[in-house]
């Protein structure tokens, strides 16, 4: 009697097996990962909004989560993170496109310089492709100038230094300049900028554009960095709102996700060393009854982004118990140093007070 | 615990005088003197308070009052939003015209009087001209705004309910710019010895620009709060904008009775006639 493909393929191949009789927090979409990320491994991490809990997430399972601007230790988390100090590897603000990732790497290196490249408004500098990078722009010419050489300079040095890119696909509708084609991360006018119908167009990337755009930078940083791995996702988080005004949002999504997820899937399949890990699916494979995403039906919430967390340390580091608590931060130098100033001011000051000739 | 101190200008002298009395003499010419004032703040109100005890003996100066915050007695400065029962009968007690505050004016030193582990620099706003330390990793301005705004904001707090607990004309007094001669800092480091022989005096320029973004706070609070900003007498600032040496106390961060002498001058000369 003669069998059929299915007879023999694994559980993960079936439904029922893999998903609907698994508990929920126990689905693991992911598989098989094509390589595998050792500790020292120096992890890059850019992309869209979901992006940002990769970092916090490769933290917690003691992985090597590169960091190429750091907080200075004056500032607070708080305070850092408003900067955008510590949300992704570098102060990149959100990357939605691949056509974006490719002019960042391009910029980086000089090979392309947008003509609109700044917006000034009140004293005030805006960074056209970090529009949110700091609270209330940066607050003179010299100051972004400088700030974007050195953000330049540290995403140099982490092109050529990291092992794993990992790269989390948000969007495919953009807003780009009619000049010169630079995509901008929000339309000219959301945050910075004045949109103008004869210098900014609209553009929806087609999955070939994407993925073209994905080998593009993908061979670009190889350029640089020969060995080195990439790891595509694709954000969870729908659109907070479309510009093509005869479709609805939901099925701007959809039809926005999909895109990028066929995408990453062509790349992923198409290019060594090239992985696609199944975060998308953990999020919105509804398995979970919905608790994945908060009220506001768009927000991740903590258990979804820790199931992927699981899901991830798993696939890319075979850890499969829950990883240790981390240990209370030590006070660094900054700290201690910041400290005794205080202290010594204050006595200083209560000195002066007391005694003043 | 430091012994409390509450002083009235009038009946207790502080400082041993180096050369305050012929600026308040010159007040004497002015005329136009205001009424009695009240002053609350922190140290840096001691080169007032030194430059006000020295007067020259028969001079007209103002009747003042000293009140330093970092008298224990004075802790907390606030209760229940406003200020605290003992600060408000100081007020009561001084029967004051004109109030002045001299609060907070040192946390930008904090931040930046010595070479901090981490050596930074950055572009201030309001003169990106200015060098910068490029070596150093060089901050975002708002940053540094963000990180000064939340040392000053005790100090701004009791300035808003020091506006609000007194009617009339409130003026707010500047801190002094930095001293620009490392050496002076070395050869008077009083509590910070240690410290800076480990980490060093951090540069002039860095000073001075962490006192501007500083000043600038403060100069916002004001406009806000509806208190007159008091800047420093030009002629204490050399051409840099830092202190000039007439005014620096032996110590790192303090101005002296001279320094003091000319602040209270342009105080007098601001208030004009219409405090009395």
């Amino acid at each position: 009697m003669s069998g059929n493909p299915y007879q023999n393929l694994p559980n993960h191949a079936f439904w029922r097996r893999a998903v609907a009789q698994v508990a929920p927090g126990a689905v693991d979409p992911a598989v098989q990962a094509p390589f595998m990320i050792a500790p020292g491994d120096a992890v890059f991490t850019a992309g869209s909004c979901f992006a940002q809990h990769i970092g916090p997430m490769l933290r917690a399972i003691q992985f090597n989560f590169l960091v190429a601007e750091t907080a200075h230790p004056l500032a607070s988390a708080e305070l850092a993170r408003s900067f955008n100090y510590d949300v992704f590897s570098a102060r990149t603000g959100n990357i939605y496109t691949a056509r974006q990732l490719l002019q960042l790497f391009h910029r980086a290196y000089g090979n392309f310089s947008p003509a609109e490249d700044v917006w000034e408004a009140d004293g005030r500098f805006i960074d056209p492709f970090r529009p949110q990078i700091q609270p209330g722009g940066f607050l003179s010419r010299r100051e972004f100038e400088i700030d974007r050489a050195r953000h330049f300079a540290a995403l140099r040095r982490a092109f050529e230094t990291l092992d794993v890119f990992v790269f989390t696909l948000g969007l495919t509708e953009s807003w780009r300049s009619r000049a010169d084609g630079a995509v901008f991360p929000l339309c000219p006018g959301v945050s910075g900028g004045t949109f103008d119908a004869a210098r900014h167009e609209f553009h929806n990337f087609t999955v070939a554009e994407v993925a073209e755009d994905l080998r593009g930078f993908i061979d670009a940083l190889r350029g640089v960095n020969h060995g080195c791995r990439v790891i595509l996702t694709v954000s969870p988080v729908p659109l907070v709102a479309t510009a093509r005004v005869d479709t609805h949002v939901l099925a701007a999504t959809i039809y926005s996700k999909s895109v990028l997820r066929v995408a990453a899937e062509m790349v992923a399949q198409g290019v060594a060393g090239v992985a696609y890990f199944p975060s998308y699916e953990i999020i919105t494979g509804r398995f979970d009854g919905g608790t994945y995403f908060a009220e506001d039906r768009r927000s991740v919430t903590g258990a979804g982004v820790a199931h992927v967390m699981r899901v991830f340390a798993r696939c890319y580091a075979n850890i499969v118990a829950a990883p240790p608590p981390a240990a209370p931060p030590r006070e660094t130098r900054s700290e201690a140093y910041m400290h005794q100033m205080e202290d010594l001011m204050r006595v200083h000051c209560e000195e002066v007070a007391l005694d003043p000739g | 615990m430091l012994p409390p101190r509450l002083c009235n200008a009038q009946t207790r002298v502080f400082c041993a005088g180096r050369q305050s009395g012929y600026i308040l003499k010159a007040e004497q010419q002015a005329g136009a003197m205001p009424g009695r004032i009240f002053v609350m703040g922190h140290s840096h109100a001691c080169a007032l308070e030194a430059a006000h005890d020295r007067r020259v003996p028969g001079a007209q100066v103002p009747e003042m009052r000293f009140v330093l915050l970092n008298d224990s007695r004075f802790e907390p400065p606030m209760a229940g939003g406003g200020l605290s029962p003992a600060l408000l009968g100081e007020l009561r007690a001084a029967a004051a015209e004109v109030h002045v505050s001299m609060l907070g004016g040192n946390d930008h030193s904090i931040i930046g009087m010595l070479n901090h582990p981490r050596r930074f620099d950055f572009v201030l706003p309001e003169a990106p001209e200015l060098p910068v330390d490029e070596a150093c990793e060089i901050l975002p301005a708002g940053l540094l705004l963000g990180e000064l705004a939340r040392r000053v904001a005790p100090h701004l707090a009791v300035l808003a309910a020091y506006r609000a607990a007194v009617p009339g004309r409130l003026v707010h007094i500047e801190s002094p710019p930095p001293v620009p001669s490392a050496e002076h800092i070395r050869t008077y480091p009083g509590i910070f010895r240690d410290m800076i022989a480990a980490y060093g005096v951090s540069p002039a320029l860095l000073r001075y620009k962490l006192w501007r973004l500083h000043s600038a706070l403060y100069r916002e609070a004001c406009a806000r709060l509806g208190v007159a900003f008091l800047g420093v007498p030009m002629e204490m600032q050399d051409a840099q904008g830092m202190m000039v040496e007439a005014g620096w106390n032996p110590d790192p961060t303090h101005g002296n009775p001279v320094y003091g002498a000319h602040v209270l001058k342009k105080l007098v000369a601001s208030l004009g006639g219409a405090a009395r």
